[in-house]
């Protein structure tokens, strides 16, 4: 479930840099940061949301001990 | 000549660190390392496999001509990763625990067939050829114009081919890594230093350069770019297919059964976007500062070359070997990946008697031969390779839905996988090569169609069907390893 959250999160990001309606709503110069123009700017952001989102994922998964899983190594099938 | 000898240096420095990487034993460690790379060489061995040469060549040249379309890269990118932290679990654990090598035999095992295991190895070998092409010819191009034409593009080739051949032949994925490491450290430090020094000493700086963008070129500043029309949806399609393909490719998926654990995968997830994000937009802000100039607007494809050269003799060395370093991490990667399909996923399948030790020569001499056959490339003309590179795109996609719907659903069965994968393929590529006019007036890509062909028959197939009896085992591997409980050696598939 905690996991569904987090892919539900990172899809949102992607879905705000690339759906037809928002891109084109990104799509512009103004407002500019260090001569960068907005549409750079909202896909740098939203790339870094995401990776936060990811940090968040996998500390979930760290406290849940997903991290660890213990599998001995099987015979070549 | 400083140029030369940076090459010579990096190349000797991949043998000299590789030098104790190359005794290797069976074809598991040859593919896999034995299951023992830590995050430090699963990070890199994604960024440099993923990071190909011509991204500083060819790709970067779309952001020179059309500036801001090169930045589709950047969310492409979250949706690969987000691909990557899906399936690191369940291919970690069944790769494991059955000592799985490839993706392929990763889908044999899923949906119990030799037939989706050979099929999905021949395609990945197939869609892998013209990446490897227009990797060896940018090794052949750097070489040409770092040495200002004293090493024609076909010695620089077989040179390249001569260091990574050896190198992979006899240490495989270990020395993979081992070399990715290196290339990925000089890619994500040298490299981007180079690039920012570039971007301040011929550029005017970040602020400079996209004023001067502003004044000269703003449309370069937005999508699509200054004389195309395209749909938005374009936009959305190439990040999607470039997204959903971009893990599939069997020598990116594969570094997953190297791995030693899933902490390992996960952790490289974290760092990848990071490193990723700030290199690659780096590299597009500087493509994309060269537009306002006329010798880039002319030769897109040699700008970026073509200012360092212009900003002399030690920044065109340092970028010779930033592109060198992304070419021999992709072409390492996927002969490794190549030589392992060709041996384990076909002759093993085909004829169950060959040894393990006759796999490992199997896939060493394919790591010959198949570098011998790449010479081709310097015979092909550049725009085709780029044609058919692109176009491999539209086949990866296609794959996603047997991978994804194949690890997460349980109802995915093998005759959806075949003939979705099938009939996607034919539809992909059918729309490439006929080019009809609703795919440039929409804006989709012809992988999009493939894709949704291949989700629908997918997912129709798995409803027609009860769940197949092997899949409740596999789950359970799943759900024992989640409880953290020992795993018996052999399992499933080993008892049958």
């Amino acid at each position: 479930m905690r996991a569904a959250v987090f892919v539900l999160l990172i899809l949102a990001t992607t879905t705000l840099s690339t759906l037809p309606f928002v891109f084109q709503w990104s799509n512009r110069i103004e407002p500019t940061l260090l001569g960068l123009p907005f549409a750079f700017l909202w896909q740098f952001g939203l790339a870094l949301l995401a990776a936060i989102f990811f940090v968040g994922w996998y500390l979930a998964d760290k406290r849940r001990g997903r991290l660890d899983v213990d599998v001995t190594m099987g015979d070549r099938r | 000549m400083i140029p030369m000898l940076m090459i010579a240096a990096f190349l000797g420095l991949l043998l000299l660190i590789n030098r104790h990487q190359l005794g290797v034993n069976t074809l598991n460690d040859y593919a896999t390392a034995s299951h023992s790379i830590g995050v430090l060489g699963i990070t890199f061995g994604f960024l440099a496999t993923w990071y190909v040469g011509a991204g500083y060549t060819v790709f970067s040249g779309f952001a020179v001509s059309y500036g801001m379309i090169g930045m589709y890269v950047i969310p492409y990118g979250i949706i690969t990763l987000l691909v990557m932290y899906l399936v690191a679990e369940k291919s970690f654990i069944w790769g494991k625990k059955y000592n799985l090598r490839t993706q392929s035999e990763l889908l044999g095992l899923r949906y119990r067939s030799d037939f989706i295991r050979i099929l999905t190895g021949f395609a990945g070998v197939a869609l892998s050829i013209p990446w490897l092409l227009m990797e060896w010819y940018t090794i052949g191009y750097v070489f040409n114009y770092a040495t200002e034409g004293l090493i024609s593009p076909l010695v620089g080739m077989v040179i390249g081919i001569a260091v990574v051949v050896s190198y992979v032949a006899l240490g495989g994925m270990r020395s993979v890594v081992t070399a990715n490491i290196i290339q990925g450290l000089y890619m994500m430090f040298a490299g981007s230093a180079v690039l920012i020094w570039v971007l301040y000493s011929e550029l005017g700086g970040l602020q400079g350069a996209m004023q001067r963008l502003q004044t000269h070129a703003p449309e370069a500043l937005t999508y699509p770019g200054p004389g195309w029309e395209l749909s938005p949806n374009y936009w959305t399609a190439i990040v999607l297919t470039s997204g959903l393909g971009g893990f599939m490719w069997p020598w990116v998926y594969n570094k997953l059964f190297a791995a030693d654990s899933i902490r390992t995968i996960k952790q490289s997830v974290l760092f990848a976007p990071i490193l990723g994000i700030l290199s690659f937009g780096l590299l597009i802000i500087v493509a994309m500062a060269l537009h306002p100039l006329p010798f880039a607007q002319e030769n897109p494809q040699q700008a970026l070359l073509w200012i360092h050269a212009e900003a002399g003799v030690w920044p065109l060395a340092f970028f010779a070997v930033l592109v060198m370093a992304a070419s021999l991490g992709t072409v390492s990667g996927i002969l490794n990946a190549m030589s392992t399909a060709i041996s384990g996923d076909m002759a093993q399948v085909l004829k169950r008697d060959i040894s393990e030790r006759s796999a490992l020569t199997i896939a060493r001499w394919s790591v010959v031969l198949i570098g011998l056959g790449a010479l081709a490339g310097a015979y092909v003309r550049e725009g085709l390779l780029v044609f058919l590179a692109l176009m491999t795109y539209q086949g990866m996609i296609v794959l996603s839905p047997v991978v994804l719907l194949g690890l997460y659903w349980k109802r995915a069965n093998r005759g959806g996988a075949v003939i979705g994968f099938l009939l996607g393929m034919a539809v992909s590529f059918g729309l490439t090569l006929a080019e009809p006019a609703f795919i440039q007036t929409y804006g989709w890509t012809p992988g999009v169609y493939g894709f949704l062909i291949t989700l629908g028959i997918m997912l129709v197939a798995g409803f027609c069907r009860p769940v197949e009896a092997h899949v409740h085992t596999l789950w359970q591997d799943i759900a024992e390893a989640r409880g953290c409980t020992r795993q018996p050696v052999g399992g499933m598939l080993a008892a049958q």
